[in-house]
């Protein structure tokens, strides 16, 4: 799985590591129990500063999406791609994402679309 | 010498011909320091333009070869020497003048003709490679290197005579073993560099990272090792000027050869296993390359990167260390030249020796010795020299200077031009010294005013 990372984007380089495991694991390119490089081992082939690798790994961390431990590193998480329904996070941001489209003249029908075009892409 | 120079201009302007020649064939999707997809690569356009850069290579190095034989009637080795530093100069810059006229052609046809357009701020990583683990040899591979080259510190700390040349004795020394951990860093380095990502193949990816570790790797192990045996060596034949002279020749031979022969293996195993990439998502990392030679990225931390033209490594200027060594590097090439001129100014100025009541001074461009007459022993003038080597000091046609052994005396302070006898052999309580003036009959009234009394 190739990392993109984009330094002329306005995405801070942590959330752009942490996005693009996320769509990883989505996809499938990351399996669950598919070993991370370490976060020295990453910030050298990425030619960022480690806390950079660290705060993305956290946050990957807290959301449950990969786990660490010292002996192997870190790890996609075994329950990553496990069936946990939506949190009230992530429940909230696509409530914003939706008004934002409504807002923006996107019918139910385009919207669902859309989001049916989306999911199916992470299964390709 | 002049032939030994020359020697060693060649050996500065072969391997830049054949590495730039070596760029118009294609290797990591890289023409000319050009990234292009594989379309592209088969188009005409771009064959025109590498052939045109070939052509007017060529060009530039026939005339570049052929100026040093025209050197040849300059009789002062200083006046030849410093001519052949200008002209290492312009060795190391003017083969990349076409090169950069032919690398704008390809960026102006790549703008045009190749969609989508060069990719800005981009940097790929390989997940899956990157979370392999690293194989590297055991640091007891560098163990025996660092001792030889400690051993000749050690031993010159606990056994020689504190004189004039010790310090440089141990600067040679010293020079050695920072050179065997340098080599011990760079193989450190060559297995933390990134992967050499060309496209979304990891495979591929893997076999392009190993193939340069692999080689590098290997060969920073063998400088280590060289130099380790290079510094043993020099220790041990210290008192033979040619065994020095052949030993260093045969290092620094070996050093260039091990390095071409690399890099031309690593670059083979590029263009074999690239030769089908650039089909679908490639990488290309153009922007951070000026004239595809300098890399420039602010957004990489690293302060070397695997070289896209020449050998090696180069450095990523703009890295604050980067532009340092930048500095310091162009100063050096520039300050060659005045090396030169020293150069001159040591061969033409002449000799002087002076009698006065009570001593004795030789001058050349300073004071280089002042004997009061009480503490001259014996005094002789010998009509020729004998067979000297140097043992520390300068040793040039017109001047030699320092410790020399001469046959038949030992070892002696030398003062003196070699090309004007006789020679006045003085021995003092501690030292035996051998000077000389431009005037022969100076040298005499000196040696007939020191043996009157």
């Amino acid at each position: 799985m190739l990392l993109q990372l984009d330094f002329s984007s306005d995405v801070p380089i942590y959330l752009q590591i942490r996005n693009q495991i996320v769509l990883g694991i989505a996809n499938g390119k990351l399996a669950p129990g598919e070993r991370l490089p370490t976060i020295r081992t990453l910030a050298d082939e990425a030619g960022v500063n480690m806390m950079t690798v660290s705060k993305a790994y956290q946050l990957l961390k807290q959301e449950g999406y990969i786990s660490t431990d010292r002996r192997s590193g870190a790890v996609v998480s075994e329950t990553a791609g496990a069936k946990q329904g939506i949190p009230s996070a992530m429940r909230d941001s696509l409530r914003l994402i939706v008004s934002e489209a409504k807002l923006r003249g996107v019918s139910y029908e385009e919207f669902a679309a859309l989001c049916r075009t989306l999911y199916s892409e992470t299964e390709e | 010498m002049k032939y030994f120079l020359l020697a060693v201009l060649y050996l500065c302007l072969i391997p830049v011909y054949f590495m730039l020649r070596n760029e118009t064939k294609p290797k990591k999707n890289i023409i000319l320091g050009v990234t292009l997809p594989f379309e592209a690569r088969q188009d005409a356009a771009v064959q025109a333009i590498c052939d045109q850069f070939l052509r007017q290579l060529n060009l530039v190095v026939l005339i570049l070869a052929l100026l040093p034989l025209a050197l040849l009637p300059i009789k002062r080795t200083s006046v030849f020497l410093t001519v052949c530093l200008v002209w290492i100069i312009a060795a190391v810059i003017v083969p990349y003048i076409p090169y950069v006229q032919c690398h704008k052609r390809l960026r102006a046809y790549k703008q045009q003709a190749c969609a989508p357009a060069e990719r800005k701020g981009e940097t790929l990583v390989d997940l899956r490679l990157a979370a392999l683990p690293k194989k590297v040899v055991s640091p007891l591979w560098f163990l025996p290197p660092l001792v030889m080259a400690l051993v000749p510190i050690l031993h010159t700390l606990a056994t020689a005579q504190r004189d004039a040349s010790f310090p440089w004795m141990l600067f040679g020394y010293g020079i050695n073993f920072l050179m065997v951990l340098l080599f011990t860093g760079l193989y450190r380095l060559i297995n933390r560099q990134r992967a050499e990502v060309v496209d979304e193949n990891t495979a591929l990816t893997a076999a392009l990272t190993h193939v340069r570790r692999y080689q590098w790797g290997r060969a920073w192990i063998a400088f280590t090792w060289l130099t380790g045996l290079f510094s043993l060596g020099f220790w041990l034949l210290l008192d033979s000027s040619i065994g020095i002279l052949l030993l260093s020749l045969g290092y620094v031979g070996i050093l260039v050869i091990v390095c071409i022969r690399t890099e031309f293996a690593a670059r083979r195993a590029q263009e074999s296993l690239t030769a089908e990439s650039g089909q679908g998502f490639f990488a290309d990392d153009d922007c951070y390359w000026i004239y595809g030679l300098i890399y420039y990225n602010p957004n990489d931390k690293h302060l070397s990167v695997n070289n896209r033209v020449g050998m090696g490594m180069t450095f990523n200027f703009a890295h604050w260390a980067g532009k340092l060594i930048l500095g310091i590097s162009v100063l050096l090439l520039l300050a060659m030249p005045f090396f030169g001129v020293w150069m001159i100014r040591l061969e033409t100025t002449p000799i002087t020796l002076t009698l006065n009541e009570n001593e004795l001074v030789a001058t050349h461009t300073k004071e280089l010795c002042r004997l009061e007459r009480a503490e001259i022993r014996s005094a002789a003038l010998l009509e020729a020299l004998p067979d000297v080597v140097k043992l520390s000091g300068t040793g040039i046609d017109t001047f030699l200077q320092g410790k020399f052994r001469l046959e038949g005396y030992g070892v002696c302070e030398l003062c003196l031009n070699p090309e004007a006898p006789p020679f006045l052999l003085l021995e003092t309580a501690e030292k035996t010294w051998l000077l000389g003036t431009e005037s022969e009959a100076e040298a005499r009234a000196i040696y007939a005013e020191l043996t009157e009394n």
